[in-house]
């Protein structure tokens, strides 16, 4: 299989289907994380994931092959991700107020009751990612819904490994107790 | 609790991973097994899967910025885009610095024409005008329409670096070609004057202190501090090459080996190093909202 890199060095020099391929390859998993880290808003996520790829081809002259592309790409997210945020005035946890989660759960035939009940799990998780600081939730993310290995994880927040490590140590820490908050709550 | 043993073989290799994944985040097995559960319900919120339409929407969008293919097309390209920006900048630079360039060029040139003796010695009046004039011009481009440059980044695809280094390029070139012709008119006209002595008399004084000029007012944001400075430091060199200064600092300040042979070099790598810092100076204050 063609290497991302490979796939970026080809964009360098105008290659349509590398770019292509490239779209193909890593879209739906960047919409995925910009969901995430968006709360739940399938139209921003949609929105952040083109600016990103529109950022990408726009820096692709300054893209060194064989650097690790991946971690460029979703760098670029990560900060249109906060800058966003930034810009907006708007917290995740106030977003996280206006998504109702339903929009995650996929009419595939279940009944209404256990499409309910996922609604109301993801909602959950949605309000306790909240909870968590931005650097704990963006590194849980990229490890636990995109499955990044914690060099991928440094590269693209620019932090040691160590780090990494912590901030998910103490990420999943903070989920745990909430969770079992919770539980105790029901 | 959910065991392995009870998922299907790709959802057990699933599992696996992300075993394998928090032993390596927690650095022990029984931390990672307490905090599987936390994991394993973080991952039951999906997210709604895209659409080829949307996709395809995109793939058009990106398209469009796409690079150009290299080659001879994309060399002529680029050489084409090239003409056009200097084109479009030249109808933009103060039409005052194209008349007030040739003016004072001609007058250097008529004046070095009638008194300039060249076995006297000295620089010829046309050698000391000529880095003013280009070191004035080049200054004057940068305060005096920053904000128009700016306005005019936002609606074409050229960068504030790149319509700054068109109009430099515009006058300094515009200097250089007044100069190079006047210089050979002298040489036809008088016989005693040797053309590449005095090309070579101009031309790196004339870099520099363009260069200088440009830098100073895009570091002080103020063409006439550039100017000034510029002036200053000529007029101080001039002056000095035929009067004893009067300390050692002043000597300094005249800058003594402007004029040398062996400076031309380091003026040239002087000037483009000066040029490069003003023009990234410019971007990043571009890029950090800061009006520099």
């Amino acid at each position: 299989m063609v290497t991302n890199e490979d796939l970026a060095h080809s964009i360098q020099q105008g290659d349509r289907d590398a770019l292509a391929t490239l779209v193909e390859r890593h879209h739906d998993a960047l919409v995925g994380y910009l969901y995430r880290m968006t709360a739940g808003d399938r139209n921003l996520a949609q929105d952040l994931a083109q600016e990103a790829f529109l950022r990408l081809i726009r820096g692709i002259g300054r893209y060194q092959y064989p650097r690790p592309f991946k971690p460029w790409l979703y760098a670029i997210a990560t900060n249109l991700a906060r800058d966003h945020y930034k810009r907006a005035i708007v917290r995740w946890k106030t977003v996280e107020q206006d998504s109702d989660g339903l929009g995650d759960v996929e009419d595939d035939g279940e009944p209404p009751e256990a499409r309910l009940e996922a609604a109301l799990e993801a909602r959950q998780i949605i309000t306790a990612l909240g909870r968590l600081p931005e650097a704990q939730r963006e590194a849980m993310v990229l490890r636990y819904y995109q499955e990044f290995s914690l060099a991928e994880i440094s590269q693209t927040l620019g932090i040691p490994v160590g780090t990494v490590k912590s901030r998910l140590s103490l990420g999943l820490r903070r989920l745990r107790d909430l969770m079992l908050e919770w539980d105790g709550m029901r | 609790m959910m065991q392995p043993s009870d998922l299907d073989p790709a959802a057990a290799t699933k599992e696996a991973r992300l075993k394998a994944m928090l032993v390596e985040d927690m650095g022990s097995a029984e931390e990672a097994e307490a905090l599987l559960p936390v994991v394993r319900q973080l991952r039951t919120w999906a997210f709604p899967p895209t659409t080829t339409g949307e996709k395809g929407k995109l793939m058009d969008r990106l398209a469009q910025e796409l690079p150009q293919p290299p080659g001879d097309r994309w060399q002529l390209h680029s050489l084409k885009w090239a003409l056009l920006l200097l084109r479009a900048q030249m109808r933009v630079v103060q039409t005052e610095i194209w008349a007030a360039s040739a003016l004072v060029m001609l007058l250097g040139a008529l004046v070095t024409l009638v008194a300039y003796d060249p076995q006297a010695g000295g620089l010829a009046p046309l050698a000391v005008l000529a880095p003013v004039v280009a070191a004035a011009g080049v200054a004057l481009l940068y305060d005096s329409d920053l904000d128009r440059i700016l306005e005019l980044e936002n609606a074409t695809r050229a960068s504030a670096q790149a319509l700054l280094l068109a109009r430099l390029t515009l006058v300094f070139g515009f200097n250089l070609m007044l100069s190079m012709v006047g210089s050979v008119l002298l040489t036809a006209i008088k016989a005693e004057v040797q053309l590449w002595p005095l090309v070579l008399s101009w031309l790196f004084p004339m870099a520099f202190l363009s260069a200088f000029t440009f830098f100073l007012s895009v570091v002080t944001r103020d063409s006439v501090v550039g100017t000034a400075f510029g002036f200053g430091l000529w007029g101080l060199h001039v002056l000095l090459r035929t009067t004893a200064p009067p300390n050692i600092l002043v000597q300094l300040l005249a800058l003594p080996g402007l004029a040398a042979p062996e400076a031309r070099p380091w003026l040239a790598l002087a000037s483009a190093l000066m040029v490069a810092a003003a023009l990234r100076i410019v971007e990043h204050g571009r890029q950090t909202g800061d009006r520099v």
